[in-house]
C-alpha cells in the first residue's frame, strides 16, 4: 500500500508538474521585411533589428541601388543608410544609429580608399557624403568610427585611421555585422585589417596622429561621444598577468595581430568584433592567444596560428585583461595556478587540472596546431556572440570536446554550436554548455554533420539562434522539438530555447507548419543535392526582449509572393534572391474561457393515476385481509356488509323492524344485511398497505357454517384536494375447522383455568 | 427561457503534458522501447494504468446530457495536430491526435470507454517518420480504426508519403501493426482523409493524392490557374483487411482545386458497409461541382452529379465546395453543400444546397433527387457569409443541418418529403467550424465555433431534446484559446463526442466534450387479455442507448414499482385490482437520462363474478350473476336456493319457494378467466 501511494503521489506530482503551461519557442509567420511599398530588393544580406524591433537594418540593392537600409518594420518605409559598398550593418537599440563598413568616404576626414566603419544619425538627413566648407552648413549624418584620437572630439574634426597596405580597397577597418555597435549607439568595434595608426606601440599618449606602426587585425572600441578609439585587444604581459604597456604607459598592440586572419578582407560575410549591447564588453576570434592571455608553457596556443575565441571587458579601463573563452587550456583557473602545471596532460582528460574543455591537437612537427576552430576562411560565422552585458559568449568550433568523448571520423571538418559563461569563478569546462551536436561522421551526410553556418544571441543570452543544413540534432538537452524535415535542403533557421532546454525550427514555408524552405532550382539527378551549403538562412539578430528574430534566407516560400529569385543562379553574384525576414515568438497566456452549462431537462413525468387497486384475501382465522394500493396520501375505510340470520335477541331488539315484526310473528328467522367488519387506516404516501378485516363479535360465528360469510367489502378512499374513491371486492369471512378446533381448545382451556 | 448556471465540474485529472512524458514509452535511438522513468517506478505502464484509472475515476454527473469538457492531452507545445473523433453506437469511441515524441510527430489514441476518456496511447508505434493526416472511426465493442499518412521514400528530394492503418480490436489494449493502404500518396499534400466506419466494423477512407502539385510542370491543361491533379481515391475495410478501390473520380485528365480543408472529399457509411463519397471535381465547363458515387463494399457504382448546374433557367458558373454527407441506416444520403457566387449568379448570394439519394432499394433510387436551396432566408445578397455545412440524417430520413450564415448559426430541419423549417440558434460564430448531431426521436445537437461573453474562444453546445426541451453551454479547456480543428462522432442514437484542439499550434490541448441522448425509444411487451394477478409479467427490450449501462422501472398506472435487473417483471399480484392497467417501463441511463416507453394496457381479472340475490314478490328470490372484467363463464354456475331445489348454467335465475322460511342460497359461479367462486347468501321468505 505504501507503495502504491508514492506511485500515486509521485504521479500527481508529475501530473501537477505538467499542468504548468508549455514555454518552449513556437514562432508565428514570417514577414519579409526587404520590400517598401513598392517593390521588393533585388537582394537582402545581414539584416539586423533593432533592440525595440522597430527597424531592421540590411544591405543589398533596392531598385538596383546597393547599399546598407533601413527599414521600419510596421510601416514598410525603407531609407537608405549609405550607398554603395556600404555592408554588414549593425543597428542601436532604438533604431536611430547604423554602423556599416565602407570604401565610401563619407567625411571630410576620410580620405583613404580603404574600407572604414562608419555610423550614420538616421535622425538626421543625408545628402551624400558630408563635405567640409559648405555654403549651407549641414549637420552630418556620418560619424567615423575607424578614426584617429584627437583633441577634438567633434565629429568635423573626426580623421580616419591611416593604413599601410598594398590593397587599400580591401584593407583598413572593418566591423562585425549585427553586433559592433552598442545599444545607445555610443560605442562601435571594430578590427583594422592593415596596418594602421591605431596604437603605434611608441606613440607618446592617448591623442596621436602617426604613421602607420601598428600591426593589422587588432581590435578597438571607438567612443563616439568621446571621440576616443581605444585598442581593445592589448598585448599581454606574462609577468603582471596585464595588458602590456610603453612608457607612456598605453596599452600596446599584438605584434602578430590579435584577431584570426581568415575573413581580413573587405567584403567578407564575417569580419570584426563582437560588441555586446551595454558597449562593455568585446569579443572576437583570437590568434597569437598566448600573447594576449595567460597560457601554459608548453601551450599548443603559443602557436601564432593557433585561434580561440577572447573576451575583455574594455569598460573595467586599460588594465582589463584579456580572457579566453574556452580552449584546450584553462591556465587562468584557480586549480591550474595552484597545481604547478606546465604542459597538458596527454592523452587529454577532464582530470586535468589545467586542461580546457577541447582537444586541441598537439604540436607536432610539419603539422600546423589547431584551435578550436580550423575551419578557416569564411565558410562559417567564426565570431564569438555576445549576451547584452557580454556574460554569455555564443560562438562556432569544431574541436574535439573532451566531454563527448570519442567523435565521428571526420567529426572536424563540421562545428558545432556553444556557450560560454564568462562569469568569475568558473572554470573553462564548468562555464561551458554544447548546444549542438553532430550524429555522423559519414562524408556527405548532410543532415547528421553539416555545418552550423552563422548564430546569433539574445540580449538575455538564453535564446541562441543559428542556421544550418543539419536536420538531426541528438542532443536531448536542448531537445529538438520540431518535425525535422525528410531530407536535408537549405539551411534553416534553428532558436534553442535554453530557459526550455528545447531547440525549435524557426523557418517554414509558409504552407505549412513543417514545409521546408525551398527555392527553384533545376531538376538535378537522383541522389544528388539540388541546394548548395551556402543557400538558405543566415544572419540572425534578436530584439531587446528575444522575442522577434531578423534573419536572411534565399529561400523563396518563407512568405507568400517572394518573387526575386533569380532563375539563374551565380554563386558569385550577390543576386541569390535573398531576403530579409523577422518572425516573432509566441507568447502563450492562458485565456480561461467563462464556461457554463445550463440545467438539463427533467426527465419524463410520472404522474401515478388516482385510482385504488385491491385484493383480498380469506385467512384461515376468519379474517379477510385486504392489500390495497393507494393513489398517494389520505385515509382509507373499508366496511364489509353481508347478509346475516338475526338471532332472537337481535330479533328482538329490531322488532322495530318491519322484517323483524313479520319474522318474528310467521317463526321465521330473519335476515338483515349487516355491517359486519370494518377497518380504516391513514396513510401518509401513497403504495401498497395491508388492511385487516375481522368479524365484529356479533357475526364471528358466522365464519364458523359451512361456505363462511359471504360479504362485499365497500372501499372509501379520502384525500384532501382529491376525488373521493370507491371500490368494492366480494370476499368470504370463513374459520377453517382446524382453526376452529384450535380456538375451542383455547377457549375451553381459559375456562378451566377461571376454574 | 434557459436558466444558466454553472455545474460543479468534476475532479478532472489533469493529464496534460505529464501523460506521455510519464507514461508513454518512446523508441530509444536503437530501435528498442525505453520507459523514461523506468528505473524508478519500474515500468511505465504502470503509471499509464494508473493515468487510466485516474481519468476513468472521472465520474460524468448523473443526469447531464451536456458533459463538461475533458482536456485530453496539454495543452503542450508537444501537440501538432487534431485528427477526429469517432463514436459507435454502444457509446464506446475515440479520438486521434498527432502529437510529437522526440521531435517526431506520432500518432496517439484516446479511448472513450463505459463514460470515460482513457489515457493516450501511440498508434504508431512501429513507425520511426513523422505522421500526418490521422482519421479514426469506431465499432461497437470498442473497436477503433485510425488511418494517417507518413512518409517513407523520398522522390527527386521530395518525400513520398504511404497511408497507414491500424485497428485497436475489441477488449485489446493496444493497436496491431500498422498495414499499408496506399503505398504512394506523394508527399500527403491535401490528403485530407475522411474515414467512415460502421459500427459493425466496416469502414471506408477516402483521401486525395496530388500527382501534380501547384507550379509543377503538367501536360494536363489547367482548368484554372493554381489548379493540381489529383486522384480522389477510397480504400476499404471489411474488418479484417484493406482493399484500395483506387481513384474513383470522374475524369483524371482535369485539373482539380487546390486541395483546401473545404473542399476535401467526404465519405459516409451505413451499417451493411455500404457507402457513398462525396467529392468536388470540374465539370467539362471548368466549374467545380459537386458529385457522389456509391460504394457497395470494394464496388463501385456511377458517378452521379450533386450539385447543381443552374438555377431559375440559367447556368451556375460558379464553384461549389464544402460537401457534408450522411448516409441513413437504411442506406439514403444527404448531401449538403455550399455554392458561391460571383457578380452575375443566377444565385442572389452564396447558399447551403441540398440533395438527397433515395435508398439504393428504392425505385428512385439510382439518381439524385434535386439539389435545392435549404434555407433562402439569407441576408447579405452576394456579399453574404455561408459556413460549411454539417448535416446528418437519422434512421427515419429525418436530416439536421448547422451551418454559419452571415455569422449566426442556423440549423435546417426536414427529412426526405420536405424542410420543416429552421432554427436560428445563438450566440454567434467564432469561426466556421460546426458539428450537428440527429436525435432519432427528434431535436439533436449543434456544437460551433464561438465566444464568451468577453470575446475569449469557446465552443457553443446547443442539445434541442425530442420533447423540445433545450439545453445550452458554453465550453472550453482548462486553458483555453482559440478553437482549432473540430470534429463530431456520433452514435446514430442522439448521442455525440465532439473533440477539438484549442489552443494555438505549440500550446495546444486536446479537448473532448461528450453531447448524451436520452434512451431511444424501446418495445415493452405485456400479457393480452384478461390475466390472473398473479401471473402478469411485463418484458420489454432492452433500450438503445450510447450510455450503458441502463436500469429498468416498471411503471403501472405512473407509480414506479421496484424493477430489479432484467428485461421482465412479474407483477405483484397484491393491490393488483381487477381492471384495466397503464403499464409503462422507464429506462434510466449511466447519465441520469431517461426515456419512459409508450404506454400499454394490462387487464386483470382477480375476482370472481358478483352475484346479486334479491326478493321478488311473495315468495320468489331471484339471483343475477355477472361480472365486469373477463365476463360469466355461465355454464358453470350453479345455484343451490337451500330448500333443495337448484339450477345451473345461466346468469340469471328466479326461484319460488314452495313455503316461508330461512334459506341459505348457495351460488357457485366462475368467469370465463376461470375464477371460481362460491357465495351462501341467507334469505327468508314469508
Amino acid at each position: 500500500m505504501r507503495r502504491l501511494s508514492t506511485i500515486c503521489s509521485a504521479a500527481t506530482v508529475a501530473l501537477l508538474a505538467g499542468a504548468a503551461p508549455a514555454g518552449a519557442d513556437v514562432f508565428g509567420p514570417i514577414s519579409l521585411v526587404s520590400t517598401n511599398a513598392l517593390q521588393q530588393a533585388d537582394y537582402a544580406h545581414d539584416p539586423a533589428i533593432s533592440g525595440d524591433g522597430r527597424y531592421v537594418a540590411f544591405d543589398g540593392s533596392l531598385g538596383g541601388v546597393t547599399g546598407v537600409w533601413r527599414r521600419e518594420v510596421s510601416s514598410k518605409t525603407v531609407e537608405q543608410v549609405a550607398g554603395g559598398d556600404a555592408t554588414l550593418p549593425s543597428i542601436s537599440q532604438d533604431g536611430r544609429y547604423v554602423s556599416f563598413t565602407t570604401t565610401e568616404q563619407l567625411v571630410p576626414g576620410d580620405g583613404n580608399a580603404s574600407p572604414d566603419v562608419y555610423v550614420r544619425d538616421m535622425s538626421l538627413p543625408a545628402f551624400g557624403p558630408c563635405k567640409a566648407g559648405e555654403e549651407v552648413p549641414r549637420p552630418c549624418p556620418y560619424r567615423l568610427a575607424s578614426a584617429v584620437n584627437k583633441p577634438e572630439g567633434a565629429p568635423s574634426s573626426e580623421e580616419a585611421l591611416s593604413y599601410q597596405t598594398s590593397e587599400p580597397t580591401r584593407y583598413g577597418s572593418v566591423a562585425a555585422g549585427r553586433s559592433a555597435l552598442s545599444a545607445d549607439g555610443r560605442y562601435v568595434a571594430f578590427v583594422t585589417t592593415a596596418v594602421s595608426n591605431l596604437a603605434n606601440p611608441n606613440r607618446a599618449g592617448s591623442e596621436t596622429v602617426e604613421t602607420p606602426e601598428t600591426p593589422a587585425l587588432q581590435v578597438a572600441v571607438r567612443d563616439l561621444l568621446a571621440g576616443h578609439t581605444e585598442l581593445a585587444s592589448p598585448l599581454y604581459e606574462p609577468a603582471t598577468g596585464s595588458p602590456a604597456q610603453n612608457a607612456a604607459g598605453l596599452d600596446l598592440p599584438v605584434p602578430g595581430g590579435a584577431v584570426y586572419s581568415g575573413a581580413a578582407a573587405f567584403p567578407s560575410a564575417f569580419q570584426g568584433a563582437s560588441l555586446s549591447a551595454d558597449g562593455s564588453t568585446v569579443a572576437w576570434l583570437g590568434e597569437s592567444i598566448s600573447a594576449q592571455a595567460a597560457a601554459l608553457p608548453s601551450d599548443n596556443a603559443r602557436v601564432a596560428t593557433y585561434t580561440e575565441p577572447l573576451w575583455r571587458r574594455v569598460a573595467d579601463g586599460p588594465h582589463a585583461i584579456t580572457r579566453r573563452v574556452t580552449g584546450g587550456s584553462d591556465p587562468a583557473s584557480a586549480q591550474c595556478a595552484t597545481s604547478g602545471e606546465t604542459q597538458l596532460v596527454q592523452p587529454r582528460t577532464l582530470a586535468d587540472p589545467c586542461g580546457g574543455p577541447f582537444d586541441t591537437k598537439p604540436i607536432e612537427p610539419g603539422t600546423p596546431p589547431e584551435g578550436v576552430w580550423t575551419l578557416g576562411n569564411a565558410s562559417n560565422d567564426f565570431l564569438p556572440r555576445l549576451s547584452a552585458d557580454g556574460s554569455k559568449v555564443a560562438f562556432l568550433a569544431n574541436a574535439r570536446l573532451i566531454a563527448g568523448g570519442e567523435e565521428f571520423n571526420h567529426a572536424e571538418a563540421s562545428d558545432d554550436l556553444y556557450l560560454a559563461d564568462m562569469r568569475a569563478g568558473l572554470t573553462r569546462t564548468q562555464a561551458l554548455r554544447r548546444l549542438t551536436a553532430i550524429a555522423s561522421g559519414e562524408v556527405g551526410d548532410v543532415a547528421r554533420n553539416a555545418p552550423i553556418f552563422d548564430l546569433g544571441i539574445s540580449p538575455d543570452g538564453n535564446q541562441v539562434a543559428f542556421s544550418s543544413r543539419r536536420t538531426v540534432f541528438p542532443l536531448g538537452s536542448p531537445a529538438f522539438v520540431s518535425v525535422p524535415a525528410a531530407v536535408p535542403g537549405m539551411r534553416e533557421l534553428y532558436s534553442a530555447d535554453l530557459a526550455n532546454d528545447t531547440l525549435t525550427r524557426v523557418t517554414r514555408g509558409f504552407e505549412r507548419e513543417t514545409q521546408a524552405s525551398e527555392e527553384p532550382h533545376g531538376e538535378v539527378p537522383a541522389g544528388e543535392d539540388p541546394y548548395s551549403a551556402q543557400e538558405g538562412a543566415a544572419s540572425v539578430s534578436f530584439t531587446s526582449n528575444g522575442a522577434t528574430l531578423a534573419f536572411a534566407s534565399s529561400a523563396s516560400n518563407l512568405v507568400y509572393g517572394d518573387g526575386n529569385a533569380p532563375k539563374v543562379k551565380n554563386g558569385n553574384s550577390p543576386i541569390d534572391g535573398s531576403d530579409a525576414f523577422v518572425v516573432s515568438r509566441e507568447v502563450f497566456a492562458p485565456t480561461p474561457t467563462e464556461g457554463s452549462i445550463s440545467s438539463a431537462p427533467a426527465g419524463p413525468a410520472i404522474t401515478p393515476l388516482w385510482r385504488l387497486g385491491v385484493t383480498a384475501a380469506s385467512r384461515p382465522d376468519g379474517s379477510v385481509v385486504l392489500y390495497v394500493t393507494l393513489p398517494g396520501a389520505g385515509r382509507l375505510q373499508a366496511a364489509a356488509r353481508g347478509s346475516v340470520p338475526l338471532s332472537a335477541r337481535s330479533a328482538r331488539r329490531s322488532k322495530r323492524s318491519r322484517a323483524g315484526r313479520r319474522a318474528s310473528t310467521r317463526g321465521v328467522t330473519p335476515v338483515a344485511v349487516r355491517t359486519v367488519a370494518t377497518s380504516a387506516v391513514g396513510s401518509s404516501a401513497g403504495g401498497s398497505i395491508t388492511l385487516t378485516l375481522r368479524l365484529a363479535r356479533a357475526f364471528t360465528s358466522l365464519a364458523d357454517q359451512r361456505g363462511g360469510l359471504s360479504s362485499t367489502v365497500n372501499l372509501t378512499f379520502t384525500a384532501a384536494g382529491q376525488a373521493t374513491l370507491h371500490d368494492s371486492i366480494p370476499v368470504t369471512f370463513q374459520r377453517t375447522a382446524h382453526a376452529a378446533r384450535h380456538r375451542s381448545r383455547t377457549s375451553k382451556a381459559g375456562k378451566r383455568r377461571s376454574r | 427561457m434557459i436558466v444558466v448556471k454553472q455545474l460543479p465540474r468534476p475532479p478532472l485529472i489533469d493529464c496534460r503534458t505529464p501523460i506521455p512524458a510519464v507514461s508513454s514509452v518512446i523508441p530509444a535511438r536503437d530501435g528498442r522501447d525505453r520507459d523514461h522513468l523506468g528505473g524508478l517506478f519500474g515500468r511505465g505502464t504502470l503509471l499509464l494504468g494508473l493515468c487510466a484509472i485516474l481519468l476513468a475515476l472521472q465520474a460524468r454527473p448523473a443526469g447531464a446530457v451536456i458533459m463538461p469538457p475533458v482536456t485530453i492531452d496539454g495543452p503542450s507545445e508537444e501537440i501538432v495536430g487534431f485528427g477526429g473523433v469517432a463514436m459507435a453506437s454502444d457509446g464506446t469511441g475515440g479520438l486521434v491526435y498527432l502529437k510529437r515524441v522526440e521531435g517526431v510527430a506520432h500518432v496517439f489514441v484516446s479511448r472513450y470507454v463505459g463514460g470515460q476518456w482513457l489515457a493516450p496511447i501511440r498508434v504508431d508505434t512501429e513507425e520511426p517518420f513523422a505522421a500526418s493526416w490521422p482519421r479514426i472511426g469506431a465499432a461497437n465493442g470498442g473497436e477503433l480504426v485510425v488511418v494517417w499518412a507518413t512518409a517513407f521514400a523520398t522522390e527527386r528530394s521530395r518525400p513520398v508519403d504511404e497511408l497507414l492503418g491500424a485497428t485497436l480490436g475489441p477488449g485489446s489494449a493496444s493497436f496491431g501493426p500498422a498495414i499499408i493502404i496506399d503505398p504512394d500518396i506523394r508527399d500527403g499534400t491535401g490528403t485530407s482523409p475522411e474515414l467512415a466506419m460502421s459500427s459493425t466494423g466496416q469502414a471506408d477512407v477516402v483521401y486525395r493524392v496530388v500527382t501534380v502539385g501547384a507550379g509543377q510542370r503538367t501536360t494536363i491543361p489547367l482548368l484554372r490557374p493554381g489548379d493540381v491533379i489529383e486522384d480522389v481515391r477510397v480504400a476499404h475495410f471489411n474488418g479484417g483487411r484493406w482493399a484500395r478501390l483506387g481513384a474513383i473520380n470522374r475524369n483524371g485528365g482535369v485539373s482539380m482545386r487546390p486541395p483546401t480543408q473545404t473542399n476535401a472529399p467526404q465519405i459516409a457509411i451505413g451499417p451493411t458497409g455500404n457507402a457513398v463519397v462525396v467529392w468536388q471535381e470540374p465539370d467539362i465547363e471548368g466549374v467545380a461541382r459537386i458529385w457522389a458515387r456509391r460504394v457497395f463494399g470494394t464496388s463501385l457504382d456511377y458517378v452521379l452529379p450533386v450539385s447543381a448546374a443552374s438555377f431559375a433557367g440559367r447556368p451556375i458558373g460558379d464553384d461549389a465546395d464544402a460537401p457534408s454527407v450522411s448516409m441513413s441506416r437504411i442506406g439514403q444520403a444527404e448531401v449538403a453543400y455550399r455554392q458561391g457566387v460571383t457578380p452575375g449568379s443566377p444565385l442572389p448570394g452564396p447558399r447551403i444546397f441540398l440533395n438527397t439519394l433515395p435508398d439504393g432499394e428504392s425505385a428512385d433510387g439510382s439518381q439524385f433527387s434535386g439539389a435545392a436551396i435549404v434555407d433562402p432566408e439569407v441576408s447579405g445578397g452576394m456579399s453574404a457569409s455561408v459556413g460549411p455545412p454539417s448535416i446528418d440524417v437519422d434512421e427515419k430520413q429525418d436530416i439536421r443541418l448547422l451551418y454559419d450564415s452571415n455569422g449566426t448559426p442556423r440549423v435546417i430541419q426536414g427529412n426526405d418529403l420536405g424542410l420543416a423549417g429552421t432554427l436560428t440558434l445563438g450566440p454567434p460564430f467564432a469561426g466556421s467550424a460546426s458539428a450537428s448531431v440527429m436525435n432519432p426521436a427528434g431535436g439533436g445537437v449543434s456544437a460551433w465555433q464561438s465566444a464568451d461573453p468577453h470575446g475569449h474562444p469557446a465552443l457553443a453546445v446547443r442539445e434541442d431534446f425530442p420533447e423540445g426541451a433545450v439545453q445550452t453551454a458554453l465550453l472550453s479547456g482548462g486553458a483555453g484559446g482559440e478553437i482549432g480543428e473540430l470534429a463530431v462522432g456520433r452514435s446514430g442514437l442522439g448521442d455525440g463526442l465532439v473533440g477539438f484542439r484549442q489552443g494555438p499550434l505549440g500550446n495546444a490541448a486536446i479537448v473532448a466534450i461528450e453531447v448524451s441522448a436520452p434512451p431511444a425509444q424501446f418495445v415493452i411487451n405485456v400479457p393480452k387479455g384478461w390475466q390472473r394477478p398473479s401471473v402478469v409479467t411485463v418484458s420489454w427490450q432492452e433500450a438503445p442507448s450510447a450510455n450503458p449501462p441502463l436500469s429498468y422501472r416498471v411503471v403501472l398506472d405512473g407509480r414506479a414499482l421496484p424493477t430489479a435487473g432484467g428485461f421482465a417483471l412479474r407483477l405483484n399480484p397484491r393491490g393488483l385490482g381487477s381492471g384495466r392497467h397503464a403499464v409503462q417501463v422507464l429506462a434510466t441511463d449511466a447519465t441520469g437520462q431517461a426515456t419512459l416507453s409508450a404506454p400499454s394496457t394490462v387487464m386483470i381479472d382477480g375476482v370472481p363474478p358478483r352475484v346479486r340475490i334479491s326478493r321478488r314478490g311473495g315468495h320468489a328470490v331471484s339471483v343475477r350473476v355477472t361480472d365486469a372484467y373477463s365476463g360469466v363463464d355461465t355454464h358453470a354456475i350453479s345455484v343451490s336456493f337451500g330448500d333443495g331445489s337448484s339450477a345451473r348454467g345461466r346468469a340469471r335465475f328466479t326461484h319460488r319457494y314452495a313455503r316461508s322460511g330461512t334459506y341459505r342460497i348457495s351460488v357457485h359461479v366462475r368467469s370465463k378467466l376461470g375464477i371460481p367462486g362460491t357465495i351462501h347468501e341467507w334469505v327468508s321468505v314469508r
